[in-house]
């Protein structure tokens, strides 16, 4: 079988829809929760999948496939960026404004292997920041919750100002490494850089 | 959205624009269908928000004869018996939010009865599930004497069991929820009030 951009477009789409089931779905301690993206991760991937399409890392849509795989792509980042974002709070405040402000300079530069390595180094400080550094915290600053004489329902809530977060079991960042995955290839799948490659990025 | 040039490059690789040879391509077509069924199937998992593996088969009835009585009275039970799963874990809010859920589809389902006795089985779930709601949000927003109450709430607890008391019930679950009313009633009351019976 031939891989033509159509077919390549329609594979893509269907592992951007794959990425965005799975991005959403966390498996609590009880239970099973499914996420949407919410307003300030769908606009910033709105932006992202623009800087993606005009530097070339996803091809220009054109016709049906085409435009299903952005649009699919689009939705899939969002997904991603839900799931990689902090938690509602001043974490999640300072570090989206700070990403949204430098975003342009930072990604609309250079080659799209750059762009899209700037964009793997984020995810992985995000990600850090989200499943490392906020439990971590979360578990050692102030008393628990109904404990202290009621000194740890302040803590409590002081800490869900902060971030509003909850304990995700290991399988929930399992399947998310899974829609991160998916994300990846599909956009392998329609990686089109080739003229912008060759003149940002000069054989050593 | 075509991909300008930019300064100092030649002009992107972008994708061809696809001919008829691609619209006719029946791998393209039959990935559009495929992409375009698996998207409402998408849909359908996100609104029916299985907790289970096994729900997803009662989910997919639901969704596939929305207006039917028996899948959604299975449904409710499903969630009271997750709700009472989360509940012996010590997961109030898990308990809380699958008991919501529960009175959401014992109320669907009493709304496409066909025959008193469906409409007396709906009302009687939705009833108990209003009420072991009401009684774990007693449980919740009761504190030691020491302590002041979450009147919140509380309130809403109240306020949920004489919605159940405004409906005609059986005569068990209307002495239930008379209970529970005083119950949450005498809590309400400031100090040591709540001792000294009325």
């Amino acid at each position: 079988m031939t891989w033509t951009p159509a077919r390549r477009a329609v594979a893509a789409a269907l592992l951007f829809l794959l990425a965005a089931v799975l991005a959403g779905v966390t498996p609590l301690e009880h239970g099973v929760e499914y996420h949407v993206f919410g307003i300030v991760e769908g606009l910033f991937a709105l932006l992202l999948a623009y800087l993606l399409v005009l530097r070339g890392a996803w091809a220009a849509p054109a016709g049906v496939a085409g435009w299903a795989a952005v649009v699919y792509g689009t939705v899939a980042t969002a997904q991603v960026l839900e799931f990689l974002f902090p938690p509602p709070g001043l974490v999640q405040w300072v570090v989206v404004a700070g990403m949204a402000i430098t975003a342009w300079s930072v990604f609309s530069g250079g080659s799209p292997r750059r762009l899209v390595a700037s964009l793997a180094s984020l995810a992985v400080i995000l990600a850090l920041l989200r499943y490392s550094v906020i439990p971590v915290l979360w578990t050692r600053i102030g008393p628990a919750q109904g404990t202290a004489l009621g000194l740890g329902d302040l803590a409590e809530s002081a800490r869900r100002i902060f971030a509003d977060w909850r304990p995700v079991r290991p399988a929930g960042e399992l399947i998310g490494f899974v829609a991160v995955c998916c994300w990846a290839l599909a956009t392998r799948l329609v990686w089109a850089p080739r003229a912008i490659d060759a003149a940002a990025d000069p054989p050593v | 959205m075509d991909a300008p040039a930019l300064p100092g490059t030649t002009q992107l690789a972008a994708t061809r624009s696809p001919g008829p040879r691609d619209r006719r391509d029946p791998w393209v077509a039959g990935g559009l269908v495929v992409l375009g069924v698996m998207t409402v199937l998408a849909i359908l998992l996100y609104r029916a928000s299985p907790q289970t593996a096994g729900e997803v088969g009662s989910a997919a009835l639901v969704a596939v004869a929305p207006d039917a009585f028996t899948p959604r009275i299975s449904r409710a039970r499903e969630r009271v018996s997750a709700a009472q799963r989360a509940r012996a874990a010590g997961d109030t809010a898990g308990a809380l939010a699958r008991y919501a859920e529960a009175e959401e589809e014992a109320l669907t389902a009493r709304q496409h009865t066909t025959d008193t006795t469906q409409t007396r089985t709906a009302t009687e779930l939705w009833a108990s599930t209003v009420l072991d709601r009401a009684e774990l949000m007693l449980a919740s927003g009761a504190r030691p004497w020491y302590q002041a109450d979450n009147n919140q709430v509380l309130a809403e607890a109240l306020a949920s069991v004489r919605r159940v008391q405004a409906v005609p019930l059986a005569a068990p679950t209307r002495a239930r929820a008379e209970s529970l009313a005083g119950r949450i009633d005498r809590r309400m009351r400031a100090g040591p009030l709540e001792w000294i019976p009325r």
